[in-house]
């Protein structure tokens, strides 16, 4: 790994509630010890049955979530050690999201949406739009600028999804499930646009229960009960894993 | 597809070409995306922003055409300027009598230094004086100007008429029209609202004659006052020189007095010059006139008027005090008071009927704020985008309410020509407009908090996000809610009315705070309900950022029309217990006043009543008891003791008392219970209103001697008489001008004499008001008018008695259906949003076999939850603020006045207790279609 880590976590641990909400949780969404890197022009997906942690593995590299223990790094950034304000302005400035569906606001066109991180971070809005032109481009979405996502289909609200991820400084794309909604040829255009951003030096992190997206990644890390049970695997290991035959 | 990020440093740092901005930056661009997601979210939820919308420009369009209006019809210098002199006119004079006169220059104030000036002074005198005082080349045109009566086919009115030459050019523009032309010779014009009241049209004949005392200076020259008859030529517009109702072309029939210093300005002939010319009139001039004792209203003085030390008169009063208030201190601060509790509470209504509906919309924007927060967006964002669409409705809300009241000013000037001016005052209007945009801001402001903190992580994941609820509004508003209450209470006791006003708007914000107390308390009684109403009580506790503002808003509507309902239901037994009849509905009354009816007179009165009122039938005598007459000053008073609190006594034209009478006046006076009163007479005891006498039926006089010199009366001496007595009626009235009766062998035992006092119907006649009026003229025009100007013998009618709570029932209907409707909007916003956001906990019970018609049940649950507990606690605190405006007016005066007592209005408080409920569930249930959509749990 010669490129710069993006995404650095030591250690982290997730635990919701307490007492026996704890016990409840246990076994759903609750991270335990969880190493990652995740390198500028990498994308690592991960995998694993409904409540491994994934999404809760997201949630933590984009600042959204705090761990209850272990260090989450993007950039230079220690996440945990950020008040609500910084990380909001870390995601902001570095991260940037695209989640299952329904991942833009239904009021605002592709182009607005695109321009929204950067306008709330207080970039001017002929800059922004300039930014936004750009990251539209990249995503072959620019002559769409003007639609709203009613009037987009399911792939291109996730390419312009992915745009806004990467517009302006951002360079950690967080994917959870990008196509879990579309059909198969949709998903796959859109994998290849990740993939394509990905190779242009972002850094790329992508949740996915389909061995055929996990693929496209480097590196697949694997989690089960919160904890990762294998992060050397491709994707042909990847059905292997989910069935479950290799244990912690 | 493969272009790499090269605005990008490896590191991950920021790129070049997008740069971020500081605080000052990042606080337009929140704003920026925040009124741009606005201005879309209320084009794409158009149900939600008219709703919104109309609760913004409603209040906002009343309060500025109020201000539009009140400001168009207040006096400034240039309107003055243009009502008094038209457009070409530089001034105007009037004779005052006053000697020493001094005014200020715009006629707010004025002194003399004597009574009235020797004389003569004639009107050659004042042309004289202006030839030689204004500027050369001046026109004094005179008119005159007198108090009127205007005569249609069978009504007739008061109002002030002027003559003038209207063939000047300069003084015919100062008289502008709004119909018709003005009047030649034989013609004459009319204000709008005189030809109104005439029911007159133009071409219609007016007749006229002088409402004077005196009678002088008529066409006739006989003394008598008939203007004889003219033709309507013209409507006036409104505000004419001199207030001016009836105009006169300069060869009317008004002729000017010969001595201006004989006449009085009330109520006789007056000159009046209007000056045309092209040199103005300066200050100069007017004080050089104000020594001629001539008061002048002068263009340029009004428009450029000299500085205070030019004045002569502010030399001795400072001009401030030319702004003085009739008002006593407290009704000034009950007025305002009730003004400002009022707006504040009817705001605070607006503010919670916008509260869930942003609380709707911010909920089904959850997970667009949530991305939004994903994206980088703090809670600041969070709540700048909610309350962007706030400040987006609320400006063009407010926009549009201003113009909506600026034009329906301008449709009422143009329509109806009560207003001459439209002036808006855009200041004002601005600040009204801006008090609209807080309405909408402060409506989204909870559900713009509730988003900014809920849990983004739990939104993306399709779950709620709602926040905890915090324990300290609750406890903070019932303790302003029992204090505000105890305050009002307490201010209604000691006459305080801003503790009163001050105590309501407390108790309401208090209560409103307290709401989500309230329904988190009931949401842990829910548990032995029904399943329906089970599962409406915890929603409603689990989702209180959506009920609490929507059962507030049922309970300030409900507490509203409850204390109208309580002050309404008072104010109208308060208005039956004052009542004071003079006689049985219909009878006539014919009084004498304080002069004794001759025989002579008795049979004059009678011919003229047989003759304008035939079918009248027998007059009966009317004897009244009187004092011994006044021997060398001393006079003699005799009048029966009331308590503290009770009022008695004749009023208006009744037959001045006591009368004496056996029994045969007690039906046509209308003396309640006639039998018990014949009985009493027939006894030999005073009949008087129940409560009158002590507990053992005995009527105490009080006799005073008093010495009369001029104006001062000294109380030589006070003796008591007790008499046998009887109370007839109720002790709080409503009470009789002609009680109490005296019987005959009483009047020896109480020191007076017998006189007769008038004449009254033996039977009720109900005359028409021409015939009143008809009969009254004759009657002056027979017996004539006292110094004062009232009827030596006057006619009154006996007025049907008003039945208790009829005179408000509308006013009572009004309120408690404002109430209502408000409580039912408040109620069906919150249910929708209910029925909305319980689609997925339907759908569950659905799918364990919950029947179609269960929705319908927990949605009229929903409603019937919300309006039931806004409704009861509504009530339960509206009662006490009512109560308190009602013991405000039992203690506002020394005495207090009985006839104000606590009301409980039972079937308008059951009406909004039971019937309300019952509405909202029977509406709810109508409205839901059983047939469910089965829905996922995202919250978008």
């Amino acid at each position: 790994m010669s490129s710069p880590v993006m995404l650095t976590m030591r250690g982290v641990t997730r635990v919701h509630g307490h007492g026996a909400a704890q016990v409840h949780a246990l076994g759903g969404t609750d991270l335990r010890g969880v190493d990652l890197d995740v390198a500028m022009g990498e994308l690592v997906a991960v995998m694993g049955p409904s409540g491994s942690g994934k999404s809760t593995l997201l949630h933590l590299a984009g600042g959204l979530d705090s761990p209850t223990s272990g260090t989450v790094r993007v950039g230079r950034d220690d996440v945990g050690a950020l008040d609500a304000k910084g990380r909001a302005r870390l995601r902001r400035k570095h991260v940037g999201y695209v989640f299952q569906d329904l991942n833009l606001v239904p009021a605002l066109t592709a182009m607005e949406n695109v321009t929204l991180p950067l306008e709330l971070d207080g970039v001017s809005a002929r800059r922004a739009r300039a930014a936004a032109t750009a990251a539209l481009a990249e995503v072959d979405m620019d002559d769409l600028a003007d639609r709203f996502p009613d009037d987009m289909s399911g792939g291109q609200a996730q390419r312009v999804a992915i745009a806004r991820a990467l517009v302006g400084p951002r360079r950690l794309l967080l994917a959870d499930e990008p196509t879990g909604a579309l059909d198969s040829v949709t998903g796959e255009a859109v994998m290849r646009v990740l993939r394509a951003r990905v190779d242009a030096g972002a850094a790329g992190l992508l949740v996915t229960h389909d061995a055929r997206h996990a693929a496209w990644a480097d590196r697949i890390v694997f989690l089960r009960d919160g904890l990762v049970i294998d992060e050397t695997g491709t994707a042909t290991d990847a059905d292997t894993l989910l069935d479950g035959a290799v244990t912690a | 597809m493969t272009a790499t990020l090269d605005r990008t440093t490896r590191d991950g740092s920021r790129a070049a070409g997008a740069k971020p901005g500081g605080p000052g930056a990042r606080f337009r661009g929140r704003w920026r995306v925040a009124l741009r997601y606005g201005a879309r979210d209320a084009r794409r939820n158009k149900g939600r922003t008219a709703l919104i919308a109309i609760m913004v420009t409603l209040p906002v369009a009343l309060g500025s055409f109020a201000a539009t209006v009140l400001w168009s019809t207040q006096e400034t210098p240039e309107r003055m300027a243009a009502r008094e002199l038209g457009p070409d006119l530089v001034a105007s004079v009037t004779f005052t009598n006053l000697p020493g006169l001094q005014q200020a220059p715009d006629l707010s104030m004025s002194s003399q230094s004597g009574e009235a000036l020797p004389g003569p002074v004639t009107q050659d005198d004042v042309a004289a004086t202006l030839a030689a005082t204004l500027p050369a080349g001046s026109r004094a045109t005179m008119g005159l100007t007198a108090p009127v009566v205007a005569y249609g086919t069978d009504l007739l009115t008061y109002a002030p008429a002027l003559q003038v030459d209207l063939t000047v050019p300069a003084v015919a523009a100062a008289f502008p029209l709004a119909d018709g032309a003005l009047p030649g010779p034989g013609e004459v014009a009319l204000t709008r609202s005189i030809a109104n009241d005439l029911h007159l049209s133009i071409g219609d004949p007016v007749s006229a004659r002088l409402n004077a005392g005196s009678g002088v200076g008529t066409g006739t020259g006989d003394g008598q006052t008939e203007l004889g008859s003219a033709t309507l030529s013209g409507i006036l517009a409104a505000d004419q020189p001199a207030g001016t109702s009836v105009l006169y072309p300069g060869t009317g029939p008004l002729v000017a007095p010969a001595d201006l210093t004989t006449t009085d300005s009330g109520r006789d002939i007056q000159p009046r010059w209007f000056i045309s010319g092209e040199s103005p009139v300066t200050w100069d001039d007017v004080v050089a006139l104000n020594e001629s004792s001539l008061l002048v209203t002068s263009r340029a003085v009004l428009l450029d008027p000299p500085p205070d030390s030019a004045v002569p008169l502010f030399a001795t009063t400072p001009s401030s005090s030319s702004s003085s208030s009739s008002s006593s201190s407290s009704d000034f601060l009950m007025t305002w008071g009730v003004f400002g509790a009022v707006i504040v509470v009817a705001l605070l209504e607006a503010v919670l009927l916008i509260g869930p509906a942003f609380a709707v919309s911010a909920r089904r924007s959850s997970r667009a704020l949530a991305i939004i927060a994903a994206n980088g967006g703090t809670a600041r964002s969070l709540r700048a985008i909610v309350l962007g669409t706030a400040v987006v409705i609320g400006t063009f809300a407010s926009l549009a309410g201003a113009a909506l009241a600026v034009g329906a000013a301008a449709i009422l000037m143009a329509v109806d020509g009560t207003l001459r001016f439209l002036s808006p005052p855009w200041p004002i209007l601005g600040g009204i407009a801006l008090v609209g945009l807080l309405i909408a801001a402060a409506g989204a402001w909870l559900p713009a908090r509730g988003a900014s903190k809920a849990d983004v992580v739990a939104v993306l994941a399709g779950r709620r996000g709602e926040v905890t609820a915090r324990r300290w509004p609750a406890v903070v508003g019932t303790v302003l809610a029992v204090g505000g209450f105890a305050a009002a209470i307490v201010g209604g006791l000691t006459t305080q009315p801003m503790l009163i006003m001050g105590g309501v708007v407390a108790g309401e914000i208090g209560l409103v705070l307290a709401c989500g107390g309230i329904v988190a308390g009931l949401g842990r009684l829910a548990g032995a309900l029904p399943l329906s109403w089970r599962f409406a009580l915890r929603d409603a506790a689990r989702n209180r950022s959506r009920t609490s503002p929507a059962i507030a808003a049922v309970l300030v509507a409900t507490a509203g029309a409850t204390a109208g309902l309580v002050y309404s239901t008072a104010q109208s037994q308060h208005d039956y217990f004052s009542q004071a009849l003079i006689a049985a509905p219909g009878v006539v009354m014919l009084s004498s006043g304080s002069e004794p009816l001759t025989d002579d007179g008795v049979d004059a009165v009678t011919a003229i009543v047989h003759d304008v009122v035939p079918r009248i039938g027998d007059l009966l005598p009317v004897t009244v008891a009187r004092p011994p007459a006044e021997q060398d000053g001393v006079s003699t008073y005799i009048h029966l003791q009331q308590p503290e609190g009770t009022s008695w006594g004749a009023s208006g034209n009744a037959i001045w008392g006591p009368i004496v009478d056996d029994g045969g006046l007690v039906d046509p006076l209308g003396i309640p219970d006639p039998d018990a009163a014949r009985a009493a007479l027939a006894a030999g005891r005073v009949v008087t209103l129940a409560g009158l006498t002590s507990e053992d039926g005995t009527a105490t006089f009080d006799v005073e001697t008093r010495k009369t010199d001029g104006d001062d009366s000294q109380l030589l001496k006070t003796t008591t008489v007790s008499v046998p007595g009887a109370g007839v009626g109720n002790p709080r009235g409503p009470s009789n001008t002609s009680l109490p009766l005296v019987p005959a062998s009483l009047v020896d035992d109480l020191g007076m004499h017998t006189e007769l006092g008038g004449l009254v119907s033996a039977d009720a006649v109900h005359l028409t008001t021409a015939e009143q009026q008809t009969l009254q003229a004759r009657l002056d025009d027979q017996f004539g008018q006292d110094e004062w100007g009232l009827s030596k013998v006057s006619v009154s009618v006996g007025a049907d008695l008003v039945d208790y709570g009829a005179p408000d029932w509308l006013a009572t209907l009004l309120i408690a259906g404002a109430g209502g409707i408000l409580a039912l909007a408040a109620a069906w916003i919150a249910a929708a949003l209910a029925a909305t956001e319980s689609r997925p906990d339907l759908a569950t019970l659905t799918a364990v076999g919950a029947t179609p018609s269960t929705r319908k049940r927990i949605v009229a649950a929903q409603a019937g939850t919300i309006v039931a507990v806004g409704a009861l606690v509504g009530v339960l605190s509206g009662y006490p603020l009512g109560a308190a405006f009602v013991l405000f007016e039992r203690h506002r005066w020394q005495a207090p006045d009985l006839a104000w007592a606590l009301t409980f209005p039972w079937p308008w408080l059951l009406a909004l207790l039971v019937g309300l409920p019952l509405l909202a569930v029977t509406a709810a249930w109508l409205a839901t279609r059983s047939r469910l959509v089965l829905t996922r749990r995202v919250a978008e």
